[in-house]
């Protein structure tokens, strides 16, 4: 499910002087949006210093194309998507470092900032069912240790809400494996639920 | 639902079949026969019918996992990380 966010007045001001290149602007952005890509970056990058790395790519990858964007979406949603973008470079780098089988033909990077329609807003698509600390702890734990590709299908299509083809279009693969590759990560998350908890609650570690 | 399921033959499709519609369903991307015979054979089959619930829940707690760290995130950049940015992309004289 996706959301198209129409940007506010005084966004639109916003953008414009970012647009002039108005550093005092892309300031106010960094300090405005920075925490809160942190937060999505880490869902993706383990290390610290892989997190920052990628934030850092982020914002640079939007002040080079702050120019293109349409403000179809807000700047949040179009941050979101140039933050993932980042991360999922970086894992791409580092899987090439490690000999790691991946299809490095397809460039990552929409910088036109094309068919920018985020965000599942959490909270409008997502039941707000009370579960504890420990129980979403153990799922975020589990999520985590999951294939890389099969981790990112996850995140991508039931957290953060892209559809099945902007996915493909993320991860560089056809929409036939984000489909089947996701049953599979979602079945291994369910066998998971099943065998370690019980009524939301964490039955061992 | 169980009236109308009831006019379709429950076993039109397998049990493996009914796992591979499953994505589509959830999604409501199916068809309104395939959904109907879909119905049909979840309220026949009780291990599909578990598989479902539990499948959707497991998807759900996932979803509800995550959802925190949109609601109350707290995380803030480092001021050497908005330095270091903001001087890579300081304009070069």
């Amino acid at each position: 499910m996706t959301v198209v966010l129409e940007t506010t007045g005084s966004e639109s001001a916003l953008i414009d002087r970012l647009k002039a290149g108005d550093s005092a602007s892309f300031e106010i952005l960094i300090r405005e949006h920075g925490g809160y890509l942190m937060t999505i970056t880490r869902r993706y990058l383990k290390s610290d210093a892989d997190v920052q790395d990628s934030v850092q790519d982020t914002f640079l990858q939007a002040f080079r194309s702050i120019g293109q964007f349409e403000g179809r979406s807000s700047l949040k949603s179009w941050l979101h998507r140039v933050a993932i973008n980042s991360a999922l470079m970086k894992i791409r780098s580092q899987s090439r470092r490690q000999e790691d089988l991946v299809d490095d033909t397809c460039s990552l990077f929409d910088d036109q900032g094309k068919r920018i329609e985020l965000e599942s807003e959490i909270g409008q698509s997502v039941e707000d069912e009370a579960i504890g600390n420990e129980t979403r702890a153990a799922v975020r734990k589990h999520i985590d240790q999951l294939p890389e590709l099969s981790r990112n299908l996850l995140l991508l299509r039931d957290i953060e809400g892209y559809c099945s083809e902007e996915t493909a279009d993320l991860l560089g693969v056809s929409v036939a494996s984000v489909k089947t590759g996701l049953h599979r990560a979602r079945k291994s998350l369910k066998k998971h639920i099943e065998e370690n908890l019980h009524d939301g609650k964490v039955l061992h570690d | 639902m169980m009236e109308k399921s009831c006019t379709i033959n429950p076993t039109a499709i397998t049990c493996q079949e009914m796992e591979f519609l499953i994505d589509d369903y959830l999604e409501n991307t199916l068809s309104n026969k395939k959904r109907e015979t879909f119905d049909a054979h979840r309220d026949y089959c009780p291990d599909c019918f578990n598989f479902m619930v539990n499948y959707r829940n497991a998807v759900r707690l996932a979803q509800t996992a995550y959802a925190n760290d949109y609601k109350n995130y707290c995380e803030k950049m480092p001021e050497a990380l908005v330095q270091a940015v903001l001087l890579a992309t300081k304009p070069q004289n």
